[in-house]
């Protein structure tokens, strides 16, 4: 159960990582970043199939087992959905932050605050 | 004379024991071949039959459905037979069968998700966004009220909707897309005002969406259940969630592929690509009756709708004499809709594979409310009463105990995927040229997608 959690704050560290990566191009700033997008997508699939494993050691009953099942699986949709407009945002900041125009939506963050 | 008699003695013992040997060592290799061939042999006519009998009903010939069920009834007497013969040796339930077969519905259940996502720009030009919505919302919708009706519908049924979906999904967004040419002028036309055309299009992608919410949260717990009957028999744990989350994390390449492949490699039109998708979901129903609804026939219905049945004393009953009917009166069956095929197959008393324990475990959720209220499975009511009987208020209340475990999986998802369509876009070597950005963007995506290594890499 805690590598449950772990995982999740190390992947919310990756976006923090990423986006301090995109708006900040002295540190690291080549090619070699698609080895931490490996890391990202390794560490999504690594909760899919630990979540789900869980569930199956925690609930005995299989009626329970297959409910709990079921139900869980909303979360990578409603993950996605949040993830489709939080995207938007992050983008149209991103572009902002580095003088690119054609984000769909206006960055809600004031500029100054940005760098 | 008394040697000669030990001598003799001794020579038939020897052959006693030879011939013993020869007799075991040929049961065993029965056992072997059945393991390997049964399947095959036992269920292969009935999968046809029933395909048929889905293809029969969308045609809606009378005749040939009268034909199929009857080829059915006769191949399902085939089963029982085996059936029998099959349960009094104690074969193994083989492992890596259960787990090629979830592999691959994992993996042909979500990839016509993918093919739809790599084929956005082509439906809707202007658009993308709405067929990402179209590609989601229905999914999600599904899956946050399964709770709610799944235990009211078969397996079997889930599937086939779901197949369905797959097949009109696949066809109208094929049907309406008309070449990658003529798709860009549409969308530009259509970028201002939305034409029925894509509107129909969007239609499609949503009906692919609700097919992959559907299949993903039964194949989910049908393989929860695969694992509950494999981890009694004390075989590798969480085989078939393995392979099931391993099959949907490669469907991200390979759906990727199949549109890059056929589509932008080999020039296919879109629609071409689309219909020769078609394929998949035929082999998507075909795999899941072929080995999944036989091999688990009885566990996939029993746990809600048995108990229902037995509590309300009826329904038990009504289906083994249905059964009988359908082995022995093929005639009869002719009139019923193929609607009820499913449940014909559901409810043969022998699980072939089942162990002593897995068993003595279903037994007594048939038996709980009707014979022995008393014996019942500690470790089963440790949490409250079984799903069935529960109330839509305790239904929530259950779900709103998971959030242990769907809060992490919702972060992780959402902090991917917001990655993807977000950070990943403004990256580029320059930022400044749109050229890099894509790139960036491209092979970003795809290093998220050779995910599918990593499961089997946990599996270990």
């Amino acid at each position: 159960m805690f590598l449950l959690w772990l995982m999740p704050g190390l992947q919310t560290l990756n976006v923090v990582f990423f986006a301090y990566i995109a708006a900040d191009h002295s540190f690291w700033y080549d090619y070699s970043l698609l080895l931490p997008c490996f890391y990202v997508g390794l560490l999504g699939g690594a909760v899919y199939v630990h979540g789900y494993k869980r569930i199956c050691v925690d609930f005995a009953a299989v009626d329970q087992k297959e409910f709990a099942l079921a139900a869980t699986s909303v979360a990578e949709s409603l993950g996605i959905v949040v993830a489709d407009v939080l995207g938007l945002f992050i983008q149209s900041c991103l572009y902002r932050t580095n003088g690119i125009s054609g984000a769909i939506v206006s960055c809600p963050i004031p500029s100054s605050r940005l760098r | 004379l008394k040697k000669k008699n030990y001598r003799r003695k001794k020579s038939m013992q020897r052959f006693k024991n030879y011939f013993d040997f020869c007799r075991s060592s040929f049961f065993r290799v029965r056992q072997l071949v059945w393991d390997w061939a049964m399947p095959a042999s036992a269920t292969y006519t009935p999968i046809d039959a029933e395909v048929d009998a889905v293809a029969a009903a969308a045609a809606t010939t009378t005749t040939d459905e009268l034909v199929n069920n009857h080829t059915e009834g006769v191949a399902d007497e085939e089963v029982d037979d085996h059936h029998g013969v099959f349960s009094s040796s104690t074969a193994p339930p083989s492992t890596w069968k259960m787990g090629f077969a979830f592999w691959f519905l994992g993996l042909l259940n979500n990839s016509s998700y993918v093919i739809m996502i790599a084929s956005a720009k082509t439906i809707s030009e202007g658009g993308t966004a709405l067929v990402f919505l179209a590609n989601i919302l229905p999914s999600m919708m599904i899956k946050l009220t399964a709770p709610y009706w799944f235990d009211y519908v078969s397996y079997q049924t889930r599937m086939t909707v779901a197949f369905s979906l797959m097949v009109l999904s696949f066809g109208l967004v094929a049907s309406l897309s008309s070449g990658p040419t003529a798709a860009t002028a549409a969308g530009t036309a259509s970028s201002s005002s939305l034409s029925s055309n894509t509107l129909l299009q969007l239609l499609g992608v949503a009906m692919g969406s609700a097919q992959t919410g559907i299949g993903e949260a039964s194949l989910l717990a049908a393989a929860g259940k695969c694992d509950a009957s494999f981890h009694n028999n004390g075989h590798s744990e969480g085989v078939c969630i393995t392979a099931f989350s391993s099959g949907t994390g490669l469907a991200g390449v390979f759906g990727f592929l199949w549109k890059f492949l056929l589509n932008e490699w080999m020039r296919f039109s879109m629609a071409l690509t689309l219909w020769l998708a078609q394929s998949l979901a035929v082999a998507y129903i075909l795999i899941f009756w072929y080995y999944l609804n036989h091999h688990l026939e009885v566990p996939l219905i029993p746990t809600f709708v048995t108990a229902a049945d037995s509590s309300e004393e009826s329904q038990p009953l009504e289906l083994t004499t249905y059964n009988d009917n359908n082995s022995s009166g093929a005639s009869e069956m002719g009139n019923h809709p193929t609607n009820d095929n499913p449940k014909s197959f559901s409810d043969n008393p022998d699980i072939p594979w089942a162990d002593e324990e897995g068993r003595q475990e279903e037994a007594n959720h048939n038996m709980n409310n009707m014979l022995m209220p008393a014996q019942i499975n500690i470790r089963n009511n440790q949490h409250k009463k079984p799903v069935h009987e529960m109330t839509v208020l305790e239904r929530a209340t259950f779900v709103s105990t998971l959030w242990p475990y769907i809060i992490p999986l919702f972060v992780v998802y959402a902090a991917e995927y917001s990655l993807q369509a977000g950070t990943w876009t403004a990256i580029g070597f320059p930022v400044s040229s749109e050229r890099a950005r894509d790139d960036f963007y491209e092979y970003s995506n795809w290093m998220v997608r050779t995910v599918f290594i990593r499961h089997w890499a946990f599996h270990a």
